[in-house]
């Protein structure tokens, strides 16, 4: 296990994942709906993100499904962990920091970001 | 929105998704190739439900660039890290971890590519010899034969070169399709550095040089990959892998030994006899054949070895 410098799929997967575990898809589609469409990942980034955060110890894989009856058993979860959650929370810390950098710096108005999502 | 009956066309798309995945190194594939296609196909289930046609080409497209792009990644980092490498294929692969190479695979190995070298030295020596001999000319318009002879030399010291190739792969590369996909760029790399140039001279000629070329790729591959599948039990996937590609090589040296010798008989005819009435101080005959003798030394030893470590590895 080692740092990882988060990417920005590899951040948004942390996040999709600090509510509940979810599987492949499922990280997948979370992460349109918290971006309202503005990300989408694709599969191979998906996984070869995975496979990083897997390698930092930020996300844990896990043998119980939340729901079996739900869904097809076949499918891999995957939950954030501690040292994960603490990496997003210094993402988004780092993430804040730039854009009130920006704001200092008249790059941002209000309303900005809304109009570009 | 798509009809039922367009299914196959969704199936179609998984499919070539799952071959496309061929392009990611193995240990990779093994761990997130399954997960991967799944979410393709539930990603193109939604958009084709959603956006018909259209929008199932438009993620087979993102998905498609995507994948290219992470498989180069995944490959540099493969070899920024080799010995992440093999823990990785002890961990994510079912597998056990990889075995050593044998000691008497190794001398087969040093072997094959000892014979190789000579096989290159023999050929060569068969090259210099007709460039710097004036009666060449003269020997090749009395024997049609040696035109063929002589492209049937050269084209199985380039397989050998490609094959002699694959040895390396295997052992380096850990899986066998990126020692495929590496073997496949070496063997086009050769052919166009071969005999490329014939392409716009001679597009005829470089077609039939092509497809021998192949040809004879194809034979001693597949004997080589008959020979693997049968010491695979023994000696582990890499090992196998590593012997199946010293029998590829003997295939083509085999094949290099086998149309020296015609090519010798068929030029000499011509210069001999001139040696013999000591009008030229020397002939193709004695330096051809030396190198032939040796070069069937070689060959010879180097078969026996390929026999030897396949019998002890089905025994």
């Amino acid at each position: 296990m080692g740092a990882l410098l988060l990417t920005r799929a590899a951040f948004y997967i942390l996040l999709s994942l600090v509510d509940e575990e979810r599987h492949g898809y499922g990280i997948m589609l979370e992460v349109t709906r918290l971006t309202e469409g503005a990300v989408r990942l694709n599969s191979a980034t998906l996984y070869r993100s995975i496979k990083q955060l897997l390698a930092a110890g930020y996300i844990d894989q896990i043998d119980e499904r939340p729901d079996p009856a739900l869904d097809d058993e076949r499918r891999r979860y995957y939950r954030l962990t501690e040292a994960g959650k603490k990496a997003a929370e210094a993402e988004a810390v780092r993430l804040e920091q730039a854009v009130r950098l920006a704001e200092a710096k008249h790059l941002l108005r209000p309303g900005m970001g809304e109009s570009r999502a | 929105m798509m009809g039922a009956g367009s299914a196959w066309l969704l199936r179609l798309v998984e499919r070539l998704y799952r071959a496309a995945l061929l392009i990611y190194p193995g240990a990779f594939r093994r761990a997130y190739g399954r997960d991967m296609t799944q979410v393709f196909r539930d990603r193109c289930q939604t958009a084709a439900r959603q956006a018909g046609i259209a929008g199932l080409l438009g993620v087979c497209w993102a998905e498609l660039r995507d994948l290219a792009l992470t498989a180069v990644r995944e490959h540099v980092d493969e070899i920024r890290r080799p010995y992440r490498r093999v823990e990785r294929s002890m961990t994510m692969s079912a597998g056990a971890p990889a075995r050593p190479v044998p000691p008497r695979l190794r001398l087969t190995t040093a072997v094959t590519a000892l014979a190789f070298v000579v096989a290159l030295l023999a050929s060569l020596n068969l090259y210099l010899l007709e460039d710097a001999n004036p009666l060449t000319p003269a020997a090749y318009s009395a024997s049609p034969l040696l035109r063929f002879s002589y492209d049937g030399v050269y084209l199985s010291a380039l397989v050998a070169a490609v094959a002699a190739c694959s040895i390396v792969g295997y052992s380096i590369a850990q899986d066998d399709a990126t020692a495929l996909l590496g073997l496949a760029v070496v063997a086009l790399v050769v052919a166009f550095g071969g005999f490329g140039g014939l392409l716009f001279r001679h597009p005829t000629t470089f077609l039939a040089l092509s497809l021998v070329f192949i040809g004879l790729l194809l034979c001693g591959l597949l004997v080589g990959r008959a020979i693997a599948v049968r010491a695979r039990a023994r000696l582990g996937r890499r090992s196998a892998a590593i012997l199946g590609a010293c029998a590829s090589t003997g295939v083509a040296l085999l094949v290099n030994l086998a149309v020296l010798v015609p090519h010798t008989i068929a030029l000499n005819p011509v210069s001999h006899p001139l040696y013999m009435q000591g009008q030229i101080g020397g002939t193709h005959l004695n330096s051809l054949l030396l190198g032939m003798a040796i070069e069937l030394l070689a060959v010879v030893v180097c078969t026996l070895s390929i026999g030897s470590a396949l019998h002890g590895a089905t025994r």
